[in-house]
């Protein structure tokens, strides 16, 4: 740790040895290093803690060390680096003041708080003439007198020739820095000592590319600002315009006052473009800030804007290759740093500073509807209205996200939902299937006694028909008794079509429950009507009882006909072993309170064990050689679809008795 | 007997089949009689007129093969005709062995039906034969005197009249007195004719019992 201090110690000492003269460094310098040491770095702890040899050697590096430089704190009360600032213009240009404040900061953030910095504004645009040049340097030797001067930083064309007169006032080996001049005031082949900076050339033929790019089918240019003989760094721009006359149709309206101005730029043609410089004073001799000159003018202006300082984006300027305020303030504080930290200014070789910038205003760009596509590639696009998607970035990309895993759940659930109905009806489908397999079997089961029942009326028919022509055959034929052959003959027929009808009924294949509303009542003479023969041919008494008057359900009538035909054939099967005597059989509806009917099918059977009276209604269950177990449960599931209850209880005197229960539609009067 | 038309009972419980089949009879030529059920039929059991009996074998209450089993027991001599529905095997099979003399099934044709009936009728008739002949042989043996009837008994086991003289205890011209007598009454000429008659009416039983 401790050596790492030394370290630093050893940096900060040797720094500021190179920018104070030795001879500055006071005893009581010494003593404040000499406490520093000893307080707060610990050296001394540092050097008791080694031999004596070592002792020895370390403190004459720290002495040497401490001899040859200055402590910052010290340095920093006597005498800090002091850069003075010479403007040409007035402290009311943006532009300038923008340099001037890069210069700053970039100064004071590479020595926090050390710089003095002195700043003059010449204001060369509206002061000038012999009078003023004879006062400026005794203005100047007076004002600085006593001042240490480090580096002289001149900004602009003008003013350079003013700084290198002035400089041999507050001392000639004060090292300058220009910047921002075309280098014409410079003394040809011949650099002034101590003396280095940027030339940077501003060009008329530069602004016409910019105007190009922003009307592609540009033929007409309007020059607006100072006449170019007053703007010092735009002197070239006079030739350029003839030059340039050749290809465009150049309208110079510089010098023009701005209310003049107001109205020509309001009447420019869709292929002109505006080249505007500056004006600090217009026709009328108002004066102004340039930019606002310029949003004064952009107002009515009817094309975009060709500018080339950065301070004018934003005040109706549209863009162009800029000058940017804050590339000139850090080149210069770069320069200055350079010379401050000991190179010497006549060693740094003068460059072609390019502080020039495709920049364009956003705002400006839609309003002339320019793409851009059209700009150079690099280019600087400002005042972009903040996109919703840029100013809320995170915002909307969670939010969009939520959205995404939202959607996503949704249209999963969705899938899940349709997979499910699909799965619904499928199951809804093989249940249906199943009811009327179930039905195909009871049918079936049913089949002997029903073609038995069928053959009764075709063998009536038959005989009958036969009779009838045994009749016909006699001498006279018996008109009489053949009307009434053939009257029976139609009843029989109408019993067989009966018989197949009730059939029909019970093999239906319905693919979706039909539900319609009809009496109870009906379903259980239908039922009997198919039940009958097998009654009689298993020998077992059929009866029905309850109540006459309609019972009003809503079902499908083919399904309730099935649970009372599973029902009691199911009983059929149970009393098959009883005396023929004793196999009774008896369907009965009753009211359970005044919204449901409940319809018992008994059977004088042996009963059910009362263990499995739970269970006779779940799939599978059967104690029958060749039942399937599925009558009951389907007879429970049709019940159940239609609001009703059904159960198994034993008789106290014998025998099952199975009862289930359906919602009437309206209370039955009773 | 011959003279008036042979009735045919009917018994069936549905009514449309049951005028039907009646009808076709009467304009057949026999006289029919009706019956809703098997119990109608149990408690006005018919004279045993020539005819026979058309039954349905599914009625409720007393079924068809019920009413056979009952009619065989009182010594019903009228033939039945089971009519079923679809082909009952073993139905039909019980039916026949309990000697009912044809099992049609529905619906049946006139032919058929005409031609059981045919077929009923003339078992009727030898069952009515073999019935006159049996009470004509019985009411001649019973005019023999309880002698002759033990005598008659030893002559169809075979014996001589030595030897029933000697069972007896009489003389071998009683015996023969006897035999004549026997003949008379029985109107036969021969031995074997007597033996044939006694045969029909089980004596040979009665007189192995009798020796025993």
């Amino acid at each position: 740790m401790s050596r790492v201090r030394y370290a630093w110690l050893g940096i900060a000492l040797l720094q500021t040895t190179f920018r104070t003269p030795a001879a500055e460094i006071s005893k009581a310098d010494l003593f404040y290093l000499y406490y520093l040491d000893t307080c707060i770095l610990g050296v001394p702890r540092f050097i008791c803690g080694r031999t004596n040899a070592a002792k020895l050697l370390t403190r004459t590096i720290f002495l040497m060390i401490v001899g040859l430089g200055a402590a910052p704190h010290a340095l920093a009360q006597t005498s800090a680096p002091s850069v003075l600032i010479i403007n040409q213009t007035d402290a009311s240009v943006p532009f300038w003041s923008n340099v001037h404040s890069t210069i700053r900061s970039a100064l004071t953030s590479a020595a926090p708080g050390r710089f003095a910095i002195y700043e003059e504004y010449l204001d060369l645009n509206r002061f000038r003439g012999t009078r003023y040049d004879e006062i400026l340097p005794v203005y100047f030797r007076e004002k600085y007198a006593g001042k240490h001067i480090d580096v002289i930083v001149s900004l602009g064309s003008l003013v350079l020739e003013n700084t290198l007169r002035l400089r041999g006032e507050l001392g000639t080996e004060t090292p300058l820095v220009f910047a921002m001049t075309d280098g014409v005031p410079l003394p040809t082949g011949k650099r002034p000592p101590h003396t280095t900076g940027t030339f940077m050339q501003f060009s008329l033929h530069d602004m016409v590319t910019a105007a190009r790019l922003l009307v592609p089918e540009l033929n007409q240019v309007a020059l607006v600002g100072d006449p170019y003989e007053r703007q010092a760094a735009r002197r070239a721009y006079g030739p350029q315009s003839k030059e340039l006359a050749s290809q465009l149709q150049v309208v110079d309206l510089t010098g023009l006052a701005v209310s003049e101005l107001k109205r020509r730029l309001a009447m420019l043609p869709p292929t002109a473009a505006i080249l505007y410089t500056g004006i600090y004073t217009d026709g009328d001799g108002a004066h102004y800030v340039p930019r606002e000159a310029l949003a004064i003018l952009a107002k009515t202006a009817n094309r975009p804007i060709v500018i080339e300082s950065d301070t004018h984006l934003g005040y109706g300027g549209t863009g162009g290759f800029i000058v940017s305020s804050k590339l000139v303030g850090e080149a210069v504080a770069a320069q200055v740093l350079r010379i401050l930290a000991g190179e010497s200014a006549a060693e740094m070789p003068f460059v072609r500073g390019e502080f020039r910038k495709p920049m364009f205003d956003w705002r400006e760009l839609s309003k002339w509807n320019i793409s851009e596509s059209s700009l150079p590639p690099g280019s600087e696009i400002r005042f972009r209205s903040p996109m919703l998607l840029d100013e809320y970035r995170w915002l909307l990309t969670g939010a969009g996200l939520v959205l995404l895993i939202q959607a996503g759940m949704i249209s999963a659930l969705l899938v899940e939902r349709h997979r499910r109905r699909v799965a619904e009806v499928k199951s809804h489908g093989r249940l249906l299937e199943v009811m009327h397999l179930s039905r195909t079997a009871a049918a079936g089961a049913l089949s002997g006694s029903i073609a038995h029942e069928l053959n009764q009326p075709l063998g009536a028919i038959m005989s009958n028909a036969e009779a009838a022509e045994l009749l016909l055959g006699m001498n006279p034929p018996d008109i009489g008794q053949l009307k009434e052959i053939l009257a029976d003959i139609r009843q029989a027929d109408q019993h067989a079509a009966d018989i197949i009808q009730h059939l029909r009924k019970l093999l239906k294949r319905t693919t979706d429950i039909e539900l319609q509303e009809f009496d109870l009542n009906m379903a259980i003479s239908d039922a009997l009507h198919i039940l009958s023969a097998e009654a009689r041919k298993r020998n077992v008494a059929l009866s029905a009882t309850g109540i006459e008057q309609p019972l009003p359900v809503r079902a499908d009538k083919v399904h309730l006909l099935q649970v009372i035909l599973n029902l009691a054939t199911n009983g059929m099967d149970a009393i098959a072993d009883a005396l023929p005597s004793v196999r009774l059989m008896t369907i009965e509806t009753s009211l359970r309170g005044q919204s449901q009917v409940e319809v018992s099918i008994s059977d004088s059977g042996t009963g059910i064990p009362t263990e499995k009276l739970g269970e006779v209604f779940d799939t599978f269950y059967t104690t029958k050689q060749q039942g399937t177990g599925l009558g009951l449960s389907i007879a429970r599931t049709i019940v159940e679809t239609y609001g009703g209850k059904i159960w198994a209880e034993n008789q106290l005197t014998g025998g099952a008795v199975f009862r289930f229960t359906l919602p009437l539609i309206k209370a039955h009067a009773s | 007997m011959t003279s008036s038309p042979p009735i045919i009972h009917l018994v069936d419980d549905d009514a449309l089949f049951r005028t039907a089949i009646a009808r076709l009879l009467c304009a057949s030529g026999y006289h029919v009689v009706l019956y809703e059920s098997a119990d109608q039929f149990v408690e006005n059991v018919p004279s045993q007129e020539r005819g026979c009996i058309l039954l349905d074998r599914q009625m409720p209450g007393l079924s068809g093969l019920d009413l056979q089993e009952r009619l065989r027991t009182i010594g019903s001599i009228l033939p039945i005709v089971f009519l079923t529905g679809h082909g009952d095997i073993p139905m039909s099979v019980r039916a026949i062995k309990a000697g009912a003399e044809d099992v049609l099934p529905k619906p049946v044709s006139k032919e058929d039906l005409l031609a059981a009936i045919g077929r009923a009728l003339a078992l009727y008739d030898q069952a009515r034969s073999r019935t006159t002949r049996l009470n004509s042989d019985k009411a001649r043996v019973a005019s023999l005197t309880p002698r002759e009837r033990q005598v008659l008994a030893l002559l169809v086991r075979g014996k001589l009249h030595k030897q029933i003289a000697y069972e007896l205890g009489t003389a071998e011209r009683t015996v023969k007195a006897h035999r004549h007598s026997i003949m008379m009454k029985l109107k036969v000429r021969s031995l074997a004719e007597a033996v044939s008659i006694a045969d029909r009416l089980g004596i040979p039983d009665e007189a192995s019992s009798l020796s025993q």
